[in-house]
């Protein structure tokens, strides 16, 4: 099979995961009790008022109605409006989600470029002196809570060195880059403005930072398990012999050897890090789509939850199907089919 | 001499206690020499050959006593720079599983350039990636891959201009074999070794490989050491052949002369055992017992439990060499002292 034809595939067969996604989350939010229309009309709103506001966001018909009506409106690009603020969903979406997906990328950027050479050289000197040490680096980072070290690196990056600003993703008083991506850093890059990129920078740090941790200490182990194992190959063992370097040995087919599983945990890493940053964006108060997501879930405001819950289905099914391609460019025994 | 492995004794120091796998290992080559070295599994063969090239995986293997001179320089004391470019230089090693032997994710160009790169030149004056697009590296890389498309006609790879682009997967067993034989000739190695080359093969595509190897020796020189536990393998490829028992050569001899005259009880058994050369696992025809636990091995001779000829001094004293006519060298006291 082409290349092609398997992404069509795959991508066609994101549909239906979505749709039995949104089935889900839709019957699990309705059946939770609570009165979302209440908190959204306000204590002082009569019942008139009140079943208006039902009746204005259909939430009088029946619950099969309400969901088919729901679908019919996405695959128009309709993804609803929130109860509570009555802003369209897609727009906080815009906002929230470029806020997120920076944030991760850049937390997954520093769990990588730290991880997977500190794995590699673990492994390397398995059992010596740096060895130890990485390992034990990478247990304190697994081992204290995570909010705590948040706390720790705010008030030590923020407050007492104070190098970095805390909260926020722009300075108060500045206007941030006009959007292009939502992503500041990378509007202010495309924009060439490189104080507004700085500006975006240093408030991205800290957050970026904390949310690495966690992945900062699998991905270490994960790289330092993978080495191991292709340093255990026979053919390790046969490049040796043939006297090829160690150095290019280790640089250039131990790497590709090990590759799969870097990338495999990395990518995971990824999906992890864009769906719990809830814990760093309300530490850092950094608004992305942790907070948003928490905020309407205790609003039981449907639409927001349903919107958050598909995006995340598209991406998380975006990062299979790239795993999928990659590991293909990796490894040429895999085949599509 | 070629090679001259001097008393080597190698420990492997596990949780499960001391194995002593080599005791006293004594093994010599001359320049054009093809050599058989056979034995059970599990005697020692494959560490045998890995001291040559000094990869025994150290730890858990420590070398406790002897030397590996190989054109009288010590392989054992060489720096890892020195070992690198005498493995490059001086050295062909192939082993059993050409399946893992390669690497999966690289094409045989990659594998088999870097081989002639690595094997021929000082490896600084390699170009990297890089200075790949510098004129005096495009010219290296492009002479190197020329060459890799010889040794694959060298080594009987039909359409090796074409092929040469293919992975690992799209070849069959035999023809990955000749592919590593390809890369371990690539340096013009003073030896090959070659540890079970045929076993993981089709019968078949045994003889081919056997065949080859012989034409190679015709052709350009080679000198080599077999690593079998099949005497068929000896009889139709070697001149000279070294028996080991239990960590220890116990018997070397021409190979007519060994066939004909078999001088250590454990090597007359053998040959009793053809052409089945082994039945049960560790049970030779005509050889009673089984091959002793290393981590307690016997004392004295370490085939004593099993001789039919067992003396008092036998179960005290390792046995010497004793030298007999037309080079034939048996470690046994019913031939008595040295020479
Ligand atoms: N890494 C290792 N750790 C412990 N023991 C080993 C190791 N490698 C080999 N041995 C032991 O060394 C002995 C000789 O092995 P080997 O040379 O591979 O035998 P052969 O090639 O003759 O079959 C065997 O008893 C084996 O169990
Ligand atoms: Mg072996």
């Amino acid at each position: 099979m082409t290349l092609r034809l398997y992404l069509l595939r795959r991508i066609l067969l994101v549909i239906p995961l979505l749709i039995g996604l949104s089935l889900l989350t839709f019957t699990v939010s309705r059946i939770l009790p609570g009165d979302p229309v209440g908190l959204a009309a306000g204590p002082q709103a009569t019942p008139e008022i009140r079943e208006a506001l039902a009746r204005q966001f259909g939430l009088d018909q029946p619950l099969p109605v309400q969901y088919l009506n729901y679908i019919a409106g996405l695959f128009q690009g309709d993804w609803g409006q929130s109860l509570y603020s009555r802003r369209l969903v897609l727009d906080d979406l815009r906002v929230f989600f470029p806020a997120t997906f920076e944030l991760t990328i850049a937390a997954v950027f520093i769990a990588t470029v730290l991880g997977v050479p500190a794995g590699f050289m673990s492994a390397v000197y398995r059992d010596k002196l740096p060895d130890q040490v990485v390992r034990v680096i990478a247990l304190f980072f697994v081992s204290f809570p995570a909010f705590w070290l948040a706390m720790i690196f705010q008030s030590i990056l923020g407050v007492t060195l104070d190098w970095f600003p805390i909260g926020k993703r722009f300075d108060v008083l500045l206007a941030p880059p006009a959007t292009i991506t939502g992503m500041f850093t990378v509007d202010a890059l495309l924009h060439l403005d490189f104080q507004a990129f700085g500006i975006a920078l240093s408030h991205l740090a800290t957050p970026a930072l904390v949310l690495s941790f966690g992945s900062l200490a699998s991905v270490t182990r994960i790289t330092r398990t993978a080495v191991l194992d292709a340093l255990d190959r026979d053919s390790v063992r046969m490049e040796r012999a043939l006297g090829i370097p160690y150095r290019v040995i280790l640089s250039k087919y131990v790497l590709r050897n090990a590759l799969i599983a870097i990338l495999t945990i990395v990518a995971l890493e990824f999906g992890w890090l864009l769906a719990g940053a809830v814990l760093v964006e309300t530490i850092f108060d950094f608004p992305g789509l942790g907070l948003y997501a928490v905020e309407s879930s205790l609003r039981l405001d449907f639409e927001p939850i349903m919107g958050i819950t598909i995006l995340y289905g598209i991406v998380f099914s975006l990062i299979n199907i790239a795993i999928d391609i990659a590991y293909g460019i990796i490894d040429p025994r895999i085949r599509y089919g | 001499m070629l090679l001259d492995i001097q008393n080597l004794h190698l420990e492997f120091r596990t949780f499960d206690g001391v194995a002593k796998v080599l005791a006293g290992v004594d093994l010599q080559m001359q320049r054009g020499d093809v050599v058989g070295l056979v034995g059970e599994t599990g005697c020692g063969k494959s560490m045998t050959a890995l001291a040559i090239p000094n990869l025994i995986p150290m730890p858990p293997g420590v070398i406790t006593e002897g030397r590996v001179l190989f054109d009288g320089e010590d392989v054992l004391a060489k720096s890892p720079a020195e070992l690198q470019r005498f493995r490059a230089r001086h050295l062909g090693m192939i082993f059993q599983d050409p399946t893992t032997n390669l690497n999966p994710v690289f094409s045989i160009r990659e594998q088999l350039v870097d081989s002639v790169l690595y094997q021929r030149m000082d490896q600084q004056t390699v170009p990297g990636r890089w200075r790949g697009w510098m004129p005096s590296a495009r010219q290296i890389r492009s002479d190197a891959h020329r060459r890799a498309v010889e040794l694959m006609s060298l080594v009987g790879i039909p359409d090796g201009e074409r092929r040469i682009e293919d992975y690992p997967h799209q070849f069959s067993g035999g023809m990955r074999q000749r592919v590593l034989i390809a890369m371990a000739l690539a340096g013009e190695p003073d030896l090959l070794i070659a540890d079970e080359p045929t076993t993981a093969l089709d019968v078949t595509i045994q003889a081919q490989i056997l065949r080859l190897i012989d034409s190679l020796v015709k052709r350009l020189g080679l000198s080599v050491l077999i690593i079998t536990h099949n005497l068929g393998v000896v009889a139709q490829t070697c001149q000279k052949v070294a028996v080991m028992y239990a960590g220890k050569v116990i018997e070397t001899a021409p190979v007519r002369e060994l066939f004909k005259n078999p001088r250590h009880p454990y090597t007359q058994g053998l040959l009793k055992a053809l052409p089945t050369s082994h039945t049960r696992r560790g049970e030779l025809e005509g050889i009673p017992g089984t091959i002793p636990n290393l981590t307690r091995p016997p004392e004295g001779c370490r085939f004593h439990p099993r001789c039919s000829h067992v003396m008092e001094v036998c179960r005290q004293v390792v046995p010497p060499g004793h030298r007999g006519d037309s080079d034939h060298i048996t470690y046994c006291h019913l031939y008595g002292e040295e020479r």
